[in-house]
């Protein structure tokens, strides 16, 4: 069924691509993702840096589509999109984007190993609510929100 | 289409619902479902997830946000409530909606569960040899002149899934009427009763048992037809531009052809 005997092999009974190992570890992608821009929001908006969310935004994209060059390649555009305040800052900045990822990425994938794949209806909904309740920051939180909840789910059974 | 995927209980063969809507949103949802399944070790999945294909639920994980997220903030940036409210609906009902597709989705899968090893080996192998009939495809439809046989093919191996999965259920229902005798633990009218369940069950299982041998050599004799008939198209092909008065080539195919046919009637319903 699934086993690759070649590349041209015309395959009649397929493997489900969203089982298994795939969505969770989409899962817990997007957990490091929503955790590292998370933490980069806050930071920006505690130091009064500006495009704050739209630089978290970016983060949460780079991070959890391509995991540490993401991570790069999201300091790299935070030190160029802070164009207008000095160089040290703009490298604290950056810093503070690699900090993040790196510090993050290990909670974050072992929630993401416990609580499995998530159910993207339950992520919508808490994401709609929680950037309703608390404004940005529920958009950071709401899947790890879900998370955490569908972890303890998991280990209550 | 044929999905498996390996679950707690062992081998799940599923169809694809007809409808489109359904489909698509099942795929969506699946990419970044709720699934225990684990990706087995053994030669029926492998393909299934890993660090490289990854980064497509992320993706679809990340779209979904988005989009919720922009319906968050839309809600709560709306000066007037009655906006705020008409987007907390509209969102609303999208979710609901995709709710329900997503069930309808699941509704409409069928499924068939293989909880013993044998059965999806056995069902491998059937796999194997729809395969190599599909390989040789190309080769038969050039002479005779037959549409895409992938329907035919993956209706055999539906019904032989069927047929595994119900021999699966004889042969626990015989082994369990088995261990109720051997406990001797009932009365001689019950036990009369279980010797005449045992014997039901050991005919249901031998015919159910002859039903997926049938069918496995069914598929078996296929491909063995087509790679002959491609390999006769071959070598017939051959001789014919080498020596244009010599038909015991073409008969030889003519042969192949038929036994080709026989074996594919064979598969139909």
């Amino acid at each position: 069924m699934a086993v690759d005997r070649g590349t041209t092999r015309a395959r009649l009974i397929v493997p489900r691509l969203g089982d298994g190992l795939l969505a969770a570890h989409g899962a817990a992608r997007l957990l490091w993702g929503c955790a590292a821009g998370g933490f980069v929001w806050w930071v920006y908006g505690a130091a009064d840096l500006p495009h704050a969310l739209a630089l978290a935004g970016v983060t949460v994209a780079l991070v959890a589509t391509a995991g540490l060059a993401g991570t790069a390649i999201a300091a790299l555009s935070a030190a160029l999109a802070l164009h207008d305040i000095d160089t040290p800052m703009r490298a604290a900045a950056a810093g503070a984007v690699v900090v993040a990822s790196l510090g993050t990425g290990g909670p974050a994938w072992w929630l993401g190993r416990r609580c499995g794949a998530l159910p993207v209806e339950l992520v919508c909904a808490a994401t709609v609510a929680g950037v309703v309740l608390i404004g940005p920051a529920g958009g950071f939180l709401a899947p790890l929100g879900v998370a955490v909840l569908r972890a303890i789910g998991r280990a209550w059974r | 289409m044929l999905e498996c995927r390996r679950s707690d209980s062992g081998l799940i063969l599923e169809v694809s619902p007809g409808r489109a809507t359904a489909r698509w949103w099942l795929i969506l949802a699946r990419v970044a479902a709720a699934s225990r399944a684990a990706p087995a070790g053994s030669a029926l999945t492998t393909a299934s997830g890993g660090p490289a294909t990854g980064a497509m639920a992320a993706i679809a994980y990340l779209v979904v946000l988005g989009v919720a997220a922009l319906a968050g903030g839309a809600a709560r940036v709306a000066t007037r409530p009655t906006v705020a409210g008409l987007v907390a609906v509209v969102a609303l009902g999208i979710l609901v909606y995709c709710v329900s597709l997503r069930c309808r989705a699941y509704f409409a899968v069928h499924r068939v569960v293989l909880r013993h090893e044998v059965s999806a080996s056995l069902l491998d192998a059937a796999d194997r040899f729809a395969e190599r009939a599909l390989r040789a495809w190309p080769d038969v439809s050039s002479l005779l002149a037959w549409s895409d046989p992938r329907p035919l093919l993956e209706q055999a191996l539906w019904d032989l899934g069927q047929l595994l999965a119900a021999l699966e259920h004889s042969r626990d229902r015989l082994a369990a009427v088995e261990r109720m005798l051997q406990l001797n633990a009932v009365g001689s009218k019950l036990r009369n009763e279980l010797v005449r369940e045992q014997r039901d069950a050991e005919v249901l299982l031998r015919h159910r048992d002859r039903q997926v041998a049938r069918r496995l050599a069914g598929l078996r004799r296929l491909a063995d037809a087509c790679d002959e008939f491609r390999r006769w198209h071959g070598a017939g092909i051959r001789s014919t531009t080498a020596s244009p008065g010599d038909t015991s080539g073409v008969e030889a195919l003519a042969t192949q052809a038929e036994a080709v046919v026989e074996a594919y009637r064979d598969l139909m319903p």
